[in-house]
């Protein structure tokens, strides 16, 4: 009898540690999905994390009439233009937009203002290549075009590169800018970075080195923040998980895949990478070696990917040649 | 028992030495080769390419010109009744035919198979179609018929401008045997020993041409061989050796990819040629073309530099439209017109005889000739009396045909001591003691020689300068050039390293770049920099074409017309003042 009310004391201690435990583990658990939440408290679904831009407000000033596109098209001339989603729609460009030359990446914030950066096109514009590593900011309230950063270059600038910033991404729920610069890297050495820079206080937040990427895609997957990252180098996009507060989690991007693999696929460079509402992602390929611009290059590719809920992954879809 | 085994062991390896054949280290081979295009890379006569070009011939009589897929060689081989569907079709028969002219371009059908979901919603179908994918050669496109099937009926025609085909078995199977045809590609192919073959499609983006890749990947090894075949041309591009093949994260070799590999790598790397007298050296520079190097005659030093660092084209009916295009590597450079392929160096040959040696290095847009695509050449002749000539080329196309275009050469020849320059004044040589410019127009005199300037070292030995006026290329329409001659400095820069651009694109007066080296109008009195300035219009006038490029239907594939503009002078040389 005294045996066994021995034994009930050890399993009846037994039962409460691992109880004790499991209670700890389902706490710790809650705290660290609290403190990982997103920054609006609600559950995170999948989708785009860029898709809140305002209409800058002096636009309508202007008599725009949203919906507004962002132009950068070179081939239309140097700056930038806003152009009416309409056929037929009205195109506004200031004196002052055009000042900065030819501009390539952009991205808008919430609070309606368009960030873009300077791209050498055909020839550098009788700039110097360390010219092309800095972030203008478009003010949507007087529409005007100022430098806004120069962002710092691992190494000096040569001839053999002029080109600086390539990419933006803007991530609405931190307020936050991805900027993808290929400053200072040359045909040995791959001394790209990807910075996080804090809109409101102009800090670089975080930093990845030594990637060179194009275009810069943000995506909430349902494993979390993803960054994709068209590469310079090669015809293969990749990857970077975020952390909630938009750190990056590690340092080496992980391989995605290649549009040189799909079927019609290229030797494109993922130029631009852009992500809609209803689960695709749209891969802009270009041509992209270094090299400048030619005046008119119509071969470009338009890569179609879906997103799959059941392994949160992306499906190849299709590949539309545009040739003008 | 033991002896017999190890007999048997001993025959299967001289059995498997025995296949190797004799080999040659992998690695001793270049990592990546590109064959000449246009000179027929491998040999001629591989039965499958020779009965393939019959066909073409044949069926380029038929209407439509197609070359159908046989049951044999379908995926599908019960839905190829959609192909006769197709192919008797008024939509698809115009397809096949130039828009402009309608003559008759070649296409070939890759593949019958059933309709995917996706292509469907796109054509807004809904059913059990059979699609027919055909390719048409001449305008690099992809046309796809949809036959319905219960009906045997076509529903639908969609054309897709540059996308791939699907690959066809047969053409697979020559693909192979012209890749293993070619003795280089043999001698790397045999160096991996026992291999697996995969034909795949491959994209030739810039030529705009079919083409198929073949991997070879040894079962051993870390390394898989790339052969690129050009399907329009049934031959070799080149080949490059890969990591081996993993379908994880595949790898892959396209013309442009092989093109960057093989020149990118030759980039402000010097080379050296002898060409019979003369001993040139030059490098491929990031954004100034070929630069010559240290260029002699007879063991003489007679040139220290020449190159072109700028083409400036204008388009005087759109105020300051045009641009400063710079040729140079395709990668990693300052420059818009790239080089696609080496240097290519044949022999000057008149009457019969061969007269010196010419150098040629090409550069273009992606994808030339379509509109505001440029394509230039430097071109360098060496004679063998010891004259050369430094010249550029312009093949076209351009924005319009109201474009000005002005290359910007600098030369700087290697005269002995203090040089004289000198002008020729319609009676005689009037030295120049200080930096000018000078126009050549209507009423500039020439030498009996033909010459404009004379430059002199102290040794008395020198070059005549000979522009152009016609008479250096057929068909040339002259030179019309500035040219400035400059004090050459040894502590100043003045354009002797690599310019990334050099000089507003559109300005029609002598200020194009050189004259800021003559603002202060210095006594000549030492080295000399000579730079030269021609100008040239385009016109696409039937019959006098210049500058210009025409597309034209040859043997049912795209082929172009050039009508090139070659400027720049020719340098005569003279001893002791004759």
């Amino acid at each position: 009898m005294v045996k066994n009310t021995k034994r009930t004391s050890t399993e009846g201690s037994m039962a409460r540690w691992f109880v004790l435990i499991l209670v700890l583990l389902i706490a710790g658990v809650g705290l660290w999905k609290y403190r990982h939440r997103p920054p609006n408290g609600e559950m995170a679904h999948p989708g785009p994390l860029d898709l809140c831009g305002a209409n800058p407000a002096f636009a309508l000033k202007y008599g725009m009439h949203p919906p507004l596109l962002i132009d950068t098209r070179q081939n239309d001339g140097p700056g930038l233009r806003l152009m009416e989603a309409r056929k037929g729609g009205r195109v506004l460009q200031l004196d002052n937009w055009k000042q900065f030359g030819y501009l390539g990446p952009y991205a808008l914030d919430k609070d309606g203002v368009i960030y873009t950066a300077p791209i050498p096109f055909v020839n550098l514009g009788g700039h110097e290549p360390g010219y092309f590593n800095r972030i203008l900011r478009l003010d949507p309230a007087s529409g005007q075009l100022e430098d806004w950063m120069t962002l710092p270059s691992p190494a000096p600038a040569t001839e053999d590169n002029a080109y600086g910033v390539t990419g933006l991404a803007y991530d609405c729920t931190t307020h936050t800018l991805y900027v993808a610069s290929v400053a200072g890297s040359d045909a040995n050495h791959e001394r790209g970075r990807i910075y996080h820079i804090d809109l409101k206080t102009k800090r670089i937040l975080h930093r990845l080195d030594h990637f060179d990427a194009l275009g810069l895609g943000l995506y909430r997957m349902r494993a979390g923040k993803r960054l994709y990252l068209g590469h310079a180098r090669s015809p293969e996009v990749f990857s970077i998980g975020l952390k909630e507060s938009g750190g990056f989690r590690g340092r080496k991007p992980k391989f995605e895949f290649s549009l040189a693999a799909f079927r019609d696929g290229s030797y494109d460079n993922a130029h631009r990478i852009r992500f809609t509402r209803d689960g695709r992602m749209i891969v802009k390929g270009i041509e992209f070696n270094f090299s400048l611009m030619a005046a008119s290059d119509p071969q470009r590719n338009i890569y179609l990917l879906r997103y799959r809920a059941e392994g949160d992954k992306w499906e190849f879809v299709d590949v539309q040649s545009q040739q003008e | 028992m033991r002896r017999q085994l190890a007999w048997y062991a001993f025959l299967l390896v001289g059995a498997i030495s025995a296949c190797k054949g004799p080999e040659r280290p992998v690695g001793s081979f270049p990592e990546a080769v590109l064959f000449r295009r246009g000179q027929l890379a491998a040999p001629d006569s591989i039965a499958a390419r020779v009965a393939l070009r019959e066909r073409i011939q044949k069926v380029l009589q038929k209407d439509p010109p197609v070359l159908s897929l046989s049951r044999d060689d379908a995926a599908h081989p019960a839905l190829v009744f959609a192909q006769d569907i197709a192919l008797a079709s008024d939509r698809v028969r115009r397809l096949c035919h130039r828009r402009k002219t309608g003559e008759a371009v070649l296409c070939a059908v890759t593949d019958v198979r059933p309709a995917r979901p996706a292509e469907l919603r796109k054509a807004n179908l809904r059913g059990d179609y059979a699609l027919v994918e055909i390719y048409n050669y001449y305008y690099n496109s992809l046309i796809k018929a949809f036959v319905d099937r219960a009906r045997r009926s076509l529903a639908d025609v969609k054309t897709y401008p540059g996308a791939q085909p699907a690959m066809r078995r047969d053409f697979a199977r020559i693909a192979r045997a012209i890749a293993y045809a070619h003795p280089r590609v043999r001698e790397v192919w045999d160096g991996l020993g026992g291999s697996d073959v995969l034909v795949r499609v491959s994209k030739c983006e810039r030529s705009r041409h079919l083409c198929y890749a073949v991997v070879v990947t040894p079962r051993k090894g870390d390394r898989s061989l790339w052969v690129l075949v050009d399907m329009t041309e049934l031959d070799v591009i080149g080949y490059r050796l890969m990591p081996r093949w993993d379908p994880q994260r595949p790898q892959i070799v396209t013309e442009r990819s092989l093109q960057n590999a093989v020149v990118g790598a030759t980039c402000d790397q010097i080379q050296t040629d002898s060409l019979g007298d003369w001993v040139i050296h030059y490098r491929l520079t990031k954004s100034d073309g070929i630069e010559l190097l240290d260029v002699r005659y007879q063991g003489r030093k007679v040139l220290r530099s020449a190159k072109i660092l700028d083409w400036h084209v204008s388009y005087p009916d759109r105020k300051d439209f045009g641009y400063s295009d710079a040729m140079g590597c395709p990668v990693f450079s300052a420059a818009a017109v790239v080089a696609f392929e080496l240097p290519e160096i044949t022999p000057i040959v008149r009457d019969g005889q061969q007269v010196g040696y010419r150098f040629v290095q090409d550069y273009r847009s992606p994808v030339w000739p379509k509109g505001c695509n440029y394509r230039y050449q430097n071109l360098f002749e060496f004679y063998n009396d010891g004259s050369f000539r430094i010249a550029g080329v312009n093949l076209g196309l351009g924005c319009s045909n109201n474009g000005w275009y002005r290359p910007v050469f600098r030369i700087e020849p290697a005269l002995h001591g203090r040089t004289r320059v000198e002008v020729w004044n319609g009676s005689g040589w009037r030295p120049k003691g200080r930096e000018f410019w000078h126009l050549q127009d209507k009423g500039t005199a020439y030498s009996r020689e033909s010459a404009l300037f004379r430059m002199t070292g102290e040794d008395g030995n020198g070059f005549l300068i000979v522009p152009d006026r016609g008479q250096l290329t057929p068909g040339g329409r002259g030179d019309h050039a500035y040219s400035y001659f400059v004090r050459a400095h040894a502590d100043r820069d003045e354009g002797r390293s690599n310019q990334p651009t050099f000089g507003p694109c559109c300005n029609t007066t002598y200020e194009q770049g050189p004259e800021r080296f003559i603002a202060d109008g210095e006594s000549l009195d030492g080295g000399v920099v000579f730079w030269y300035v021609p100008q040239m219009k385009n016109s696409d006038r039937p019959g006098a074409e210049y500058c210009w490029v025409r597309s034209y239907v040859k043997d049912g594939y795209e082929a172009f017309h050039t009508y090139p503009g070659t400027v720049g002078p020719l340098f005569v040389p003279f001893q002791n003042g004759h």
